[in-house]
């Protein structure tokens, strides 16, 4: 892509992100009522005073390790048992059931039932963790099952150890799969843990501080916070997304590095 | 130990490959199968090599055999250099290095160890085939049209070494082309195929007959084929 392509793409998409902005604006002072739409400029002086409070911090940081908690743990089990359900029709065939009863129910089933079962503090990591494992698990299945069979055909034929297939055929094979179910997990993550947040109301998170934000009518605190899950959110997927590319590409690197020595 | 079919017979749904294949493949020698496009001679190779089943027949002399395959397509890991890729077939054996780089040698691509496979041409992806073949050092070689899309000037200089190794480690080599003078210049048994239901329509014995001889029975058994 051209660099004047970039460039104009990226004026186009600030222009179309102060248009929707200008359209908030505009409900706003036309509905004129705080507390059911506040405007953007109310948002933001709220998500400034919450920052300026020691809370905010400690609200984000422990919602930030719930989410990196609950989708690091996805990552581990979903690929271990995507794995191992790709390598073997019968894993398949006992998870299977398993993962699209979680695939399709809503999310809030699982907080509510989780509220019966678990402390408070454990409820968001926990739903987190089963709304990324099956997006996981499906793809490194997929990944596994997609495995170029004539690859396969010639270890066969060389008598390649099985350990050895697992590591050279299969896991490169399904890397560029696990990278995008993280990729795609990273946003549900987020998303399932703020809400489980504010139904289960730990003593420390951001999802609690919507909660009570609505019951205090704060709509304005309510709004900035939903802001700052947004804002959280595209920061560390983006990070996520360029840390996986540069893995991908981290071998060509290796490549030219050794031929130049 | 010889190769023998005895009897094969292989169908894939409705459509009969084989109807009672009989075939030897001496020990130590370098057969070549001709047969017009789709008559089966990678069909027999996947048999041998188990990838596919047959119906019925009896297979002896491959078995506990130590076999390396040059498949039509290259088959290589596009996720290791040329160096990893020959390498991986004798991961667990001794004097790695030096086994690889006479491959890679013999194969005319010494230079490129660090390339990757998306960074090489066609011809030069099958080579990086052939010398993972080499490297295993193998009882039976099975070559399926090896030497397709490589120019000329290469070609020669490696069947060149190709023979001369085979020379030296004398292992049973049995190779598909569509070339003849390639057959003729490599094989010491040419075995011509029929059309499908694939039944072997002529054995010629290179080391006996004159090249003319051999490149006229071979067109006319192909022609009628």
């Amino acid at each position: 892509m051209r660099i004047s392509t970039i460039k104009n793409s990226k004026i186009q998409n600030f222009i179309f992100i102060l248009f929707w902005l200008l359209i908030w604006e505009l409900a706003a002072k036309i509905i004129n009522i705080p507390v059911i739409l506040p405007s953007v400029e109310q948002t933001i002086q709220a998500l400034i005073t919450m920052g300026r409070q020691l809370s905010f911090y400690q609200n984000v940081g422990l919602t930030l390790f719930r989410v990196f908690a609950g989708v690091g743990l996805s990552i581990v089990l979903g690929i271990l048992l995507g794995m191992l359900s790709g390598l073997y029709a019968p894993v398949y065939r006992f998870l299977n059931p398993v993962m699209s009863v979680i695939k399709s129910t809503p999310v809030v089933s699982f907080i509510i039932l989780a509220l019966v079962w678990m402390r408070t503090d454990s409820i968001p990591i926990f739903v987190c963790f089963l709304m990324c494992v099956p997006i996981i698990w499906t793809n490194v299945t997929q990944g596994i099952i997609d495995t170029d069979k004539k690859l396969l055909q010639m270890c066969s034929i060389y008598k390649i150890k099985y350990i050895r297939i697992i590591k050279d055929v299969y896991i490169p094979s399904v890397r560029g799969y696990i990278f995008s179910s993280i990729a795609a997990s990273i946003g549900i993550g987020w998303k399932a843990t703020v809400a489980a947040e504010v139904l289960a109301r730990p003593e420390i998170s951001m999802g609690g501080g919507m909660y009570n934000a609505k019951i205090y009518l704060q709509t304005e605190n309510l709004f900035a916070l939903t802001l700052a899950v947004i804002i959280l959110s595209f920061i560390f997927e983006y990070i996520i997304k360029n840390f996986l590319n540069k893995l991908s590409k981290g071998r060509q690197m290796n490549v030219n590095n050794n031929r130049k020595s | 130990m010889s190769i023998i079919i005895e009897n094969l017979k292989k169908s894939f749904n409705e459509n009969i490959i084989f109807n009672g294949l009989n075939i030897k493949f001496n020990d130590n020698e370098i057969s070549c199968i001709l047969g017009p496009s789709g008559v089966g001679k990678t069909t027999l190779f996947n048999i041998l090599t188990k990838i596919d089943r047959y119906d019925s027949g009896m297979i002896t002399g491959i078995e506990k055999k130590r076999v390396a395959y040059v498949f039509q397509e290259d088959r290589l890991l596009e996720w290791k250099n040329v160096y990893e890729n020959i390498a991986f077939v004798i991961a667990d054996e001794k004097d790695i290095k030096n086994r690889v780089e006479e491959a890679i040698h013999m194969v005319r691509l010494t230079g490129y160890e660090y390339y990757y496979p998306r960074e090489l041409s066609g011809g030069m992806r099958q080579r990086v085939s052939l010398a993972r073949a080499f490297v295993y050092n193998p009882h039976i070689l099975i070559l399926d049209e090896p030497f397709k899309g490589l120019d000329i000037a290469l070609k020669e200089d490696i069947i060149e070494d190709f023979t001369a190794q085979w020379k030296k480690e004398k292992y049973t080599v049995l190779m598909s082309t569509h070339d003849i003078e390639e057959a003729i210049t490599l094989a010491q048994r040419i075995f011509i195929l029929s059309k499908k239901p694939a039944v072997l329509k002529a054995q010629i014995d290179v080391g006996k007959l004159d090249p003319i001889e051999i490149r006229n029975i071979i067109r006319e058994h192909l022609e009628e084929a």
